[in-house]
């Protein structure tokens, strides 16, 4: 630890609690925490309770070893072994294969035969969503399962089967939902990793553009007040809980997971910290609202579905209209100069659109702060996350995952220019 | 005996894309498919990058030299004299003057250089509001040129919207493209 001396009376105040990061070839004490660290770690850094279940396991597990990605009849009897215990009668299943998309979760897809009490004989094309044994994120399939069934007449999203929250039945935690068709992108696109920075042609802008601004408005609007949100743990308004425990959640992984340190990070949690804006309105918040992360059909161009609920939280508003407007998820229109938000619609009018349909209103200085604390966590993230689960072969996405370090310095520079911009 | 990483990797990258990759392609494993893409785009970056590790390592130790010895100076001047930063900046000046210095010692010295400024950044939360605001800025603006050489460095992985807008890792590194 790093000691402060002082002459003439003055001292500079020492941080409570910091643990360096390590040279690259040591053993880091990262790699097997031990219960006192994570305890620590815990303590300083307070956050929503079910993300404080899934960190902990996180850091708990993480010196059980490398990962191995199950073979498809290992997990066929895995879905044969859940099934057994949530359909009542005869089922059968077929067309197993492991799907692609997301740097995160494994996505096994089958098709189920069954009995399902509400409509009789069935066949469901079904999605076994599932954590590798640490990723990107450390998120629950409890608070995905409960989200994407609360939003069921909300916008369009998977039909939810079944969780196995504990991971019972599969090898990791897991929620089976259904198979949405659909693409998250033009085929004459190519895009860049996880599906940022997709390419709209003008014609499908159109009609994507505003069922995009719609859906996030409905997503806002929504009252979760009588949903089973049981795992989310549900901000005042009038208190800043909300957006302590997003800083916490990034502060805490940056202890948990960091390769290296870097001063900004350290100095821009501590401005995050200072600037922190008040609760005015309890909006249900999708987490990682972009291109990507929504499915289309491209004959119709109607969104089919929503996805990848997992960084979802109940919040201020402006934290996803913030997410959306990152320089990272979109890019420019032919003009090579007007920026679209997730490749999407021009900015401005996302922002007008928005607020004319949801009615609620966007504080630019509220804009602002959740600009700074959203590339602030991508930096975490990619630059901590990313590089621990690489460095133990922790999931079936490490070469992805390796890549994603790439993202962490456009977002770095960016972090410094909206500090600079101001609201 | 030279050094063939370079020849190696991009036999390794010409494997993926013409031999293995077809086979792969038959397959219809979506998960195979995508990761052979990844794989042969992370090799090719670093066949890109080899050569350039040892300057940027070098580069950004000196711009932590820098920032370390702004904020010194800055303690300096409120009377406060942080001993452990001044031997950091210290031990991480003599590896640098050294060109024969091993990749491990400037990771070494530069590690601890980088924690120890981060320490201090950490408690600026609770610090006088002056210092805090000065070390503060300090911290910004160094950092924008090692963020700039790590925009650089990935440049291959084609991260950015305006790839155009990345800066050029030989300009920032010897100060002319090669």
């Amino acid at each position: 630890m790093v000691e402060v001396q002082s002459i003439a009376g003055k001292i500079l105040p020492k941080p409570s609690l910091f643990y360096p990061a390590e040279i690259e070839n040591a053993k880091h004490w990262r790699d097997a925490p031990d219960d006192q660290r994570i305890e620590k770690i815990r303590q300083a850094f307070p956050v929503e309770d079910e993300f404080d279940l899934m960190l902990t396991r996180k850091m708990k597990r993480r010196s059980l070893g490398s990962y191995q990605l199950p073979t498809l009849s290992e997990m066929s009897g895995y879905v044969r072994s859940f099934l057994n215990d949530h359909v009542k009668g005869k089922y059968s299943i077929s067309n197993e294969a492991w799907l692609t998309g997301g740097a995160s979760k494994l996505q096994f897809g089958f098709t189920l035969h069954w009995n399902d009490p509400g409509r009789g004989e069935s066949s469901d094309d079904v999605v076994v969503r599932m954590e590798p044994a640490e990723s990107l994120n450390a998120t629950s399939r409890r608070r995905e399962f409960q989200i994407i069934r609360a939003m069921k007449d909300v916008v369009p999203v998977p039909k939810t089967f079944w969780m196995d929250p504990e991971g019972k039945w599969f090898p990791e935690p897991a929620i089976v939902y259904g198979f949405v068709k659909g693409t998250t992108k033009p085929s004459s696109d190519q895009q860049r990793v996880s599906g940022t920075g997709t390419k709209f042609p003008p014609e499908l802008r159109a009609i994507l553009g505003p069922q995009f601004t719609e859906h996030l408005a409905a997503i806002h609007t929504f009252d979760w007040s009588n949903a089973d949100l049981s795992a989310f743990n549900k901000p005042e308004v009038g208190t800043k809980d909300a957006s302590i425990w997003q800083l916490n959640r990034a502060r805490r992984v940056w202890e948990e997971d960091r390769s290296e340190d870097l001063p900004v990070v350290e100095y821009v949690a501590n401005w995050l910290e200072d600037n922190m804006p008040i609760l005015d309105h309890a909006s249900v918040l999708h987490g990682d609202y972009r291109s990507g992360n929504f499915l289309f059909d491209e004959a119709s161009s109607q969104i089919t579905g929503w996805l990848d609920w997992e960084r979802c939280y109940i919040g201020d508003r402006h934290r996803d209209l913030a997410w959306v407007t990152t320089s990272l998820f979109g890019n420019f229109a032919e003009d090579g100069k007007t920026p679209l938000v997730c490749g999407l619609v021009p900015e401005q009018q996302f922002l007008d659109d928005y607020q004319r349909i949801s009615g609620l209103f966007i504080d630019p200085k509220r804009l602002h702060y959740f600009r700074v604390l959203n590339t602030y966590q991508l930096v975490v993230s990619c630059l901590s996350s990313t590089y621990r689960v690489v460095r133990l072969g922790k999931s079936h996405q490490d070469i992805l995952l390796a890549i994603v370090e790439g993202a962490v310095y456009p977002n770095a520079s960016d972090l410094l220019k909206i500090l600079e911009e101001g609201c | 005996m030279g050094d063939r990483s370079i020849s190696g990797l991009k036999a390794c990258i010409a494997s993926l894309d013409k031999i293995i990759g077809p086979v792969v392609e038959k397959s219809g494993d979506t998960l195979a498919r995508e990761q052979l893409a990844l794989m042969s785009k992370y090799l090719s970056f670093l066949t890109e990058r080899l050569d350039y590790s040892r300057g940027r390592e070098r580069f950004e130790l000196h711009q932590y030299i820098v920032m370390g010895n702004e904020i010194l100076a800055i303690l300096g001047r409120a009377n406060i004299n942080h001993q452990e930063l001044a031997a950091s900046i210290e031990s991480a000046q003599t590896s640098l003057s050294k060109p024969e210095a091993a990749a491990e010692e400037l990771d070494r010295v530069g590690v601890s250089l980088r924690a120890t400024i981060s320490f201090i950044a950490r408690g600026l939360i609770q610090a006088e509001n002056k210092i805090r605001k000065e070390i503060e800025s300090v911290i910004h603006h160094r950092s924008k040129s090692i963020f700039e050489l790590r925009r650089a460095w990935f440049k291959p992985l084609a991260w950015e919207a305006d790839q155009n807008a990345v800066p050029d890792l030989e300009k920032l590194l010897y100060g002319t493209a090669r």
